[in-house]
């Protein structure tokens, strides 16, 4: 399952939903701006809504990771994240889970900030 | 005692240890005399790629060196301006394509088997291969200033500079032969990927990997979607050059900003692609010479991962002064930020480990340390220039050049001498001198420092960048001065480590394997000794199995673990799961060949062809690398062996032959793969660039086109498809004959797409030169066309396999990989006729 650490792929959902806010807030208004330059307002909006939603599904999931990762932790043993077992292995993936979300949150309000303070097509 | 079985076993006769090491060393043995140059173990590749790479570093240093001369006075003329443009362009483009991205895979081709106690990378002749078109080509981008004919254009080669006002053929040298070299990068990728993901040792579960191997894992994929752009891109180019075909001409629709995106969308990683391997080298020496273990591991990774990302949201800040709209500067002036987040998070975990640790004081430390200094100064500069106000007035002034140093020779260069005193005793069983390494260091600091600080302030006083010269009046003579001496000092200090490292050391002491006492697997090795890398490939249970077990070296010498003999005459490796390394496959390695090197050559015939505008070689060229290629491919991959299973000790008995999924050829398929869809996406991103810069798309006057052959080529495509996909499994579920009738189909099929895709193209009359509406298409459906070509190769070659027996229903993993080639180029092919075919139903409503 997604977020348990059952899989390498996972660990790397916070950056592809922020990739994919980057691409699309990007896209979006470069081509609002050369076809539509009235509408940017509406854009911007709507990305912010948008942007919204991906801080929201890469806190959700980061949640789920969490609460797998002190899970797994009971199972990991002493060595907690180091050992060469499944558990620990598990337990590591799920916490490189919850950084990498907790980073890409914050990514996504960083670059999704020029919405609300810099949207202009000047 | 958990080994008393491992104790009884046979290893514990010194005539059987003997006798395995013989043979590991006959299946091993390097070639001697002329045919040394065969070989392909990652130990003889990884040090000539180091070697070439180096020099490439000293060749570009002395451009460099030039320059700073010229510049010493105001009013110079040393060198014309003509050659001052070259030595720019040559400097900076052969620093990153020459140096920055080669040691990378230089190291890693040289230590990474070591770190995971493999025997060999997964594809020893892909290594080879990276190599010689490597060596082929930078030698041919960089011989071209012997001739005057070097690039003049600034290593981003910016349009219409390079197109309109460029004379002589130095755009295509660089275009064509940086472009070789680019693919020797993506295969060194496929290479390290699929090494870090699938030859761990068994046990070594991902959460025990060293850094290392996660910074390889991140920076490969980051080639992966860097490089193919920037192939996208001079793809384009050259077209232009070469064709008139008009993409960067806005005479005829073309936009030089197309350019630049695609140059940058390359450029701005490629940063991090050579910064990441560096820290990878920190992560590495921190813990030995702290006598501690990495404090805050996973935040290492998520450090290596999540800079790998965000490094692709930042390009367009190289762009900040071309007018785009204030809210796309703002996006990536605000990514150009958060980057910062990650890349502080390593070096706080770096300076914890010291703080947690007793530090050992030591050259390899020094230069880590000194060059994390200088990188943070240069990060700081960093966050200004991304603030686009501010970069606006510092945009194209040495305050860049500045910056750029600061990170690239403080973030890359100084960890990579740090690098070359740790591992030196791991190659050649010497130390380097401490003394000459510490004198060396603070020449480099120093000179470095005087050289590059004071162009923060002739940046800011207003001195452009890539000018030959400048005039007395600016007051600039004392600043360039002083920098013009710090150069020289650097250079110092670079010769002095250089001499240390090529002085002959044959009174030095012999030392003792490990010598820094560093606990991860690459020390355990005799590279110098013995060419099979390790004895036996150990089972792992912690990060640093060398601090935890003192017996583990002993262990693995006396074979105690996995692979301990070669008694089928073979090279083996083993293949592990990705996650918890379990083993799944002891895999048969190719040994030496010219075949690569023979290849490396008949596609650099290609390149160096087609720069001089010489068609007719470049197609005999073509045609021989194929046939080299497939010679290379039909010997070397995938024999059938005799027998289905191999015991690899401790009780574990596992295939020999893997297909499918359980094949690193298929990984590395999926790898190669995915670098070629991202140049197609790039090409894409080219169409629908170009529909938003024209009002009219298509431009008026264009016929649509023909929905019957959208219709067929579709169809052909998916029937092309389908067959490959009929074949593999009639092939798998016994009849041979069918599944070659069948693959003979889906070729006829591949002719017939071909055939309506060119049909599409002629009903709508286009002319690539005409307009850029008409190039672009072409473009899009040639690529799609080539694609399929190459997988009727292909299908060819799976019959050919059939027919000659070395394809047989139980073993079939070249099917595996071509169906795999096939679902991705059936994607290609279907998103190209869809692009070109229905878009301008779309926007124009029918």
């Amino acid at each position: 399952m997604a977020f348990r650490g059952r899989a390498l792929l996972p660990i790397v959902f916070g950056p592809t939903v922020w990739a994919l806010y980057f691409l699309v807030a990007y896209v979006a208004a470069a081509i609002v701006c050369v076809k539509a330059p009235g509408a940017i307002d509406t854009a911007r909006i709507t990305l912010a809504i948008f942007g919204a939603g991906c801080a929201l599904a890469v806190v959700g999931s980061g949640a789920l990771a969490g609460m797998s990762w002190r899970r797994q932790l009971v199972h990991a043993g002493e060595g907690r994240l180091s050992d060469a077992s499944e558990a620990s292995r598990r337990a590591f993936l799920a916490f490189a889970t919850v950084l990498l979300n907790g980073l890409s949150v914050i990514a996504i309000v960083f670059t999704a900030a020029p919405l609300l303070f810099a949207g202009s097509c000047r | 005692m958990t080994d008393t079985a491992a104790y009884r076993d046979p290893q514990d006769d010194p005539a059987v240890r003997q006798a395995q090491e013989g043979r590991l060393r006959e299946v091993w043995k390097t070639p001697t005399g002329w045919r040394y140059w065969s070989a392909v173990n990652n130990t003889e590749v990884g040090q000539w790629y180091l070697v070439t790479a180096f020099v490439f570093f000293l060749f570009a240093g002395v451009l460099a060196l030039i320059m700073r001369t010229q510049l010493a006075a105001p009013g110079n003329d040393l060198v014309s301006p003509e050659l001052y443009n070259q030595l720019v362009t040559l400097h900076g483009s052969a620093m990153m394509f020459l140096f920055a991205v080669p040691i990378f895979e230089a190291v890693a081709i040289l230590l990474l088997p070591g770190l995971l106690g493999a025997r060999d990378l997964p594809f020893p002749r892909l290594s080879a291969f990276g190599f010689w078109c490597f060596l082929i080509g930078g030698v041919f981008v960089s011989g071209s200033i012997f001739f005057g004919s070097a690039p003049q254009g600034g290593w981003f080669m910016y349009p219409p500079l390079t197109t309109r006002f460029a004379e002589g053929i130095g755009p295509d040298v660089w275009l064509l032969g940086l472009s070789f070299i680019e693919i020797a990068s993506i295969a060194a990728a496929v290479e390290l990927i699929v090494g870090v993901l699938k030859c761990r040792p068994p046990g070594m579960t991902l959460n025990i990997m060293p850094l290392y191997g996660w910074y390889v894992l991140v920076v490969g994929v980051m080639i992966l979607f860097a490089f193919p752009p920037l192939i996208a891109g001079d793809l384009l180019f050259e077209l232009e050059r070469m064709f008139d075909w008009p993409f960067f001409d806005p005479a005829r629709g073309g936009d030089p900003v197309l350019w630049q995106h695609l140059f940058w969308i390359f450029g701005h990683p490629e940063v991090y692609i050579v910064f990441l391997p560096s820290m990878a080298l920190v992560a590495m020496i921190v813990p030995t010479f702290a006598r501690t273990p990495m404090v805050g591991y996973t935040w290492v990774v998520l450090a290596a991962v999540g800079t790998g990302f965000l490094s692709f949201g930042l390009w367009v800040h190289h762009m900040f002064t071309i007018g785009l709209p204030n809210l796309s500067l703002g996006f990536f002036s605000a990514a150009s930020e958060a980057v910062a987040i990650p890349t502080g998070i390593q070096i706080f975990a770096f300076i914890a480990t010291l703080f947690a640790g007793r530090m050992v004081r030591s050259v390899p430390m020094l230069f880590c340390a000194g060059g994390l200094a200088i990188f943070v100064f240069g990060g700081l500069t960093g966050v200004m220039v991304a603030l686009a106000p501010f970069d606006w007035q510092a945009h194209d002034t040495y305050f860049v050049v500045a910056h750029l140093h600061y990170v690239l020779i403080g973030g890359m260069l100084f960890p990579i001498f740090g690098g070359i005193y740790y591992y030196y005793p791991l190659i050649r069983e010497k130390m380097l001198s401490p003394r000459l390494g510490t004198i060396g260091f603070w020449l480099m600091f120093a000179g470095f420092n005087v050289a590059f600080l004071p162009m923060h302030f002739t940046g800011l006083i207003g001195m452009p960048r890539r000018v030959a010269t400048y005039p007395e009046l600016l007051g600039l003579g004392t600043l360039n001065l002083v920098s013009t001496v710090g150069a020289f000092g650097l250079a110092a200090g670079v010769v002095l480590v250089m001499f240390d490292v090529v002085r002959p050391k044959r009174n030095a002491p012999k030392i003792e394997r490990n010598p820094w006492n560093a606990g991860t697997l690459e020390w355990m090795g005799r590279v110098g000794e013995v060419p099979w890398g390790s004895r036996s490939v150990p089972a792992v249970e912690s990060r640093y199995p060398l601090w935890d077990d003192p017996d583990f070296v002993r262990k693995v010498d006396e074979g105690r673990f996995y692979l301990p003999d070669a008694q089928d005459g073979q090279r083996e490796t083993i293949i592990t799961s990705v996650l918890d390394a379990v083993p799944e496959q002891c895999m048969r390695l190719a040994g030496p060949s010219f075949l690569p090197m023979l290849a490396a050559v008949l596609t650099g015939g290609v390149f160096i062809s087609e720069t001089f505008h010489w068609h007719a070689g470049a197609i005999v060229s073509a045609v021989l690398a194929l046939g080299a290629i497939l010679a290379w491919v039909w010997t070397g991959t995938s024999p059938i062996p005799e027998k289905e299973t191999r015991d690899i000790g401790l009780g574990t008995r596992v295939p020999i032959y893997g297909s499918g999924p359980a094949a690193v050829g298929w990984w590395g398929m999926f790898i190669t793969m995915t670098g070629i869809g991202t140049a197609f996406a790039s090409l894409i991103f080219g169409y629908f660039f170009y529909w938003t810069v024209h009002e009219q798309w298509p431009p008026d006057g264009y016929a649509d086109p023909s929905p019957l052959w959208t219709a067929m080529a579709a169809l052909a495509v998916v029937a092309a498809w389908l067959a490959t996909r009929l074949g593999r499994d009639t092939l798998a579920g016994g009849n041979r004959t069918l599944a070659v009738l069948i693959w003979f189909g889906g070729i006829i099929a591949v002719v017939a797409a071909l055939g309506a895709g060119a049909a599409i193209a002629l009903s709508a009359n286009l002319d690539p030169t005409r307009h850029v509406y008409d190039a672009i298409v072409w473009v899009v459906l040639g690529w799609g066309a080539a694609q399929a070509v190459a997988g009727t190769i292909m299908l060819a070659y799976c019959i050919a396999r059939v027919a000659a027996g070395r394809m047989d229903p139980r073993h079939h993993s070249e099917a595996e990989s071509v169906l795999l080639y096939w679902h991705f180029t059936a994607i290609t092919m279907l998103i190209a006729i869809a692009v070109v075919a229905l878009f301008p139903y779309a926007v124009t409503g029918g």
